[in-house]
């Protein structure tokens, strides 16, 4: 009787020492997990507030018009190219001068041969190709210039 | 013999008694001892390890909190914030071979020199820097170089990602991180505080700050002049949308830049703003009830009052009706209009706009305005076409916002604010005169001196002022302030661009005018056809029954 106690109270010794072993590792386990995933959180957050800011960086007004400039022929809009309601949209070309809603708010017409000019060197008038009498002539002009010499003007 | 054994008896049994009291308390105590090891082994084992679990999760937050919080743009564009960079600093007595590291090292880092890099090679000393505040590219550059010796120290540092663009709204910060200027030193105490960690949000708009600030310089540079100061502001919050002063700096290299850059012309300097100013003699005349829309003034003869005299720039020697007055901006019908109203009358009206104390807005950098001390009758001409009284750009903005927002007093702000944010307005002028002013300030664009801000679609009205800069001696004919106020659209204001052109400089393309109509007045044109897109503004066909009204009631008098 006292044998078998003793043989199950030794048993249970040793089951609860492996156990206890068992669970400490499997914890320190775990936290080294923790410990490793916090950090790499903490390194993910510093990078988005990096990429954050390199992402104003590049969206900057700025850096972007600098690159228009350089690779696109894009100026500023004009009131004549914005269509607030459907009925403001033209019909087919053949059309479009009876169909258009005013005088005013006409799309401008393609040019026949493009300029070379730069968005730097345009002004609105160049853009809306409406009022403003001087500019208006010298709008005229140019675009006669442009179909006469293929559009090597300025 | 039975009694020495029962004696006998009696001793062993009373031996054996004290043996087994004796054992049960060694038993008792090693078992206490035994349970005390157990009640630590359990505790070493289970909780030790949770309760050190437990204090990181109390350190544990959710995110790195920055020293210092962001400054966003309304629409959430990054401004400034706080980011981790490296410095670069060398230990020279590991460096092997100090020229041809520096070469290699200059090869990644092209704005060093070469032998800029071998002299700090060379020195001597355990510590020397080589270059503050790398991009994380170069830091990996370096890095994948492998030359021993360098090294990298962590440093916080703020960065103002969009360069210079707003740098007068936001300022700038010293190298601890204190804030110097704009609103990172108004509110230096919100942004340093660790419990506030959200961004502070701008009213301001990155895109439309951008438009003002280019179209500015353009200006500038077109016609020579100093500087500019602009304002874009909503008239129905008082939220300013974009402010601007040129020259302006990066607040990435504040320390470069010079006192004349820092300056905030928009609010820290003060003009005098010229024919703007008519705009409130005409709303004090309007609101009077003593001088109707339909009075006029004989404006044939210039007025000469001791030695002073005043003349029309546009002089159409005959007599002008009120919409004349301000249309052909005329000095001597204003001067007229405002001696009849009384000094009094001019007087309190500036004071209830806020003239007389420094621009409300949440920076640091505020001008007092400059007026007379004594205000005499010739003071009172003078000021009824904006010379002789002295504000800032931004006191001009939220001045005319009242008189063509239906009439309120809205403080200008420089933060965000949340839709149906109740409003601190203060009702200056009736809705009814508001409504006239904002009929005659569309008559100046469409036959007055503002014609080259006209932009078919949006309704612009506005109001042109040049202003005489006052030197020693009196004022200097060929140095001007040139400003426009522009509005739009004019049927429903929402928006207002004032643009201030400090000494502009005639060019053969404005015949040599400096003037506003030619200088200011077309800066605001292009502004406002860069921005109102952007706002969702549309252009709308224009039905000009109002402006139509005015132009007879001005040929009605001819």
């Amino acid at each position: 009787m006292n044998r078998a106690l003793t043989i199950l109270g030794l048993a249970a010794v040793v089951v609860a020492g492996v156990g206890l072993y068992q669970l400490k590792y499997a914890v320190e386990g775990q936290e080294r997990l923790f410990n490793q995933a916090r950090s790499d959180f903490l390194e993910d957050q510093k990078a988005i507030r990096v990429l954050k800011a390199e992402w104003s960086y590049l969206n900057s007004p700025d850096y972007l018009q600098q690159l228009t400039r350089r690779y696109l022929r894009l100026g500023p809009m004009a009131p004549s190219q914005v269509m607030h309601t459907l009925d403001d949209l033209p019909w087919r070309a053949s059309d479009a001068d009876r169909i258009m809603p005013s005088s005013e708010l006409v799309m401008p017409e393609p040019r026949l041969a493009p300029t070379r000019k730069r968005y730097t060197d345009m002004t609105l008038s160049d853009l809306t190709g409406t009022s403003g009498s001087e500019h208006a002539l010298d709008d005229s002009a140019d675009a006669e210039a442009g179909t006469g010499t293929g559009g090597g003007s300025e | 013999m039975n009694r020495s054994r029962i004696n006998l008896n009696s001793l062993a049994r009373e031996k054996m008694e004290m043996a087994r009291n004796r054992l049960t308390v060694a038993v008792f105590l090693f078992a206490g001892i035994f349970i005390l090891m157990a009640a630590r082994i359990i505790d070493l084992g289970f909780f030790e390890s949770v309760s050190g679990s437990i204090r990181t999760h109390a350190s544990w937050n959710g995110e790195i909190l920055p020293n210092r919080a962001d400054i966003v743009d309304r629409n959430g564009v990054v401004l400034a914030t706080n980011l981790e960079t490296s410095s670069l600093y060398a230990d020279p007595r590991l460096i092997i071979e100090p020229e041809a590291s520096a070469v290699r090292l200059v090869s990644v880092l092209p704005d060093l020199s070469k032998a800029y890099v071998e002299g700090k090679f060379r020195s001597g000393g355990r510590c020397v820097w080589i270059k503050r505040k790398l991009t994380p590219k170069e830091v990996w550059r370096v890095n994948a170089l492998g030359i021993p010796g360098l090294s990298f120290q962590m440093e916080e540092e703020r960065v103002y990602p969009q360069g210079s663009i707003a740098a007068h709204v936001l300022g700038y910060v010293d190298v601890d991180g204190n804030g110097l200027g704009g609103v990172e030193h108004f509110f230096d105490a919100r942004l340093a505080n660790p419990l506030q960690s959200e961004p502070l949000r701008l009213s301001i708009d990155i895109r439309v700050q951008h438009a003002l600030e280019d179209e500015l310089a353009r200006a500038v540079n077109s016609f020579s002049a100093i500087g500019a100061a602009g304002v874009v502001m909503d008239v129905r919050t008082g939220e300013i949308l974009a402010l601007a002063s040129l020259p302006d700096f990066d607040p990435n290299q504040a320390n470069r830049a010079v006192d004349e850059q820092k300056f905030n012309r928009a609010t820290a300097g003060v003009y005098e703003l010229g024919s703007v100013f008519k705009t409130f003699t005409i709303a004090m005349a309007l609101e009077s009830g003593k001088i109707p829309l339909a009075d006029g003034y004989d404006a044939t003869d210039p007025i000469r009052v001791s030695r002073f005299l005043i003349r029309d720039d546009h002089p159409q020697k005959r007599f002008l009706t009120v919409p004349e007055i301000y249309v052909y901006s005329s000095n001597i019908g204003a001067a007229k209009m405002a001696l009849d109203l009384g000094t009094d009358v001019q007087r309190k009206f500036l004071g209830k706009l806020g003239f007389f104390r420094p621009a409300n807005i949440e920076l640091t950098e505020v001008g007092f305005p400059i007026w007379p001390e004594r205000w005499r009758d010739i003071n009172t001409m003078t000021i009824a076409y904006g010379h002789g009284i002295a504000i800032s750009p931004l006191q001009l903005a939220v001045g005319i916002s009242a008189m063509i927002n239906g009439g309120y007093l809205i403080p200008a702000t420089l933060i965000a604010k949340h839709e149906g944010e109740d409003e601190s307005a203060r009702r200056i002028i009736s809705t009814v005169t508001s409504d006239k002013i904002r009929q005659l300030m569309r008559a100046v664009v469409t036959i007055g001196s503002g014609a080259n801000a006209d932009l078919p679609g949006y309704r612009i009205g506005g109001k042109t002022g040049t202003a005489e800069k006052a030197g020693s001696g009196g004022y200097q004919k060929k140095l001007l302030v040139s400003s426009f106020v522009g509005v739009f659209p004019m049927n429903d204001p929402r928006y207002l661009v004032l643009a201030v052109i400090d000494e502009p400089k005639g060019t053969e393309a404005t015949w040599n005018f400096a003037t506003a109509g030619w200088v200011a007045a077309p800066a605001v044109r292009n502004i406002i056809a860069r921005i109102a897109p952007l706002l969702g503004v549309s252009p709308q066909q224009e039905d000009d029954t109002l402006a139509v009204q005015v132009a007879h009631l001005m040929t009605e008098f001819e």
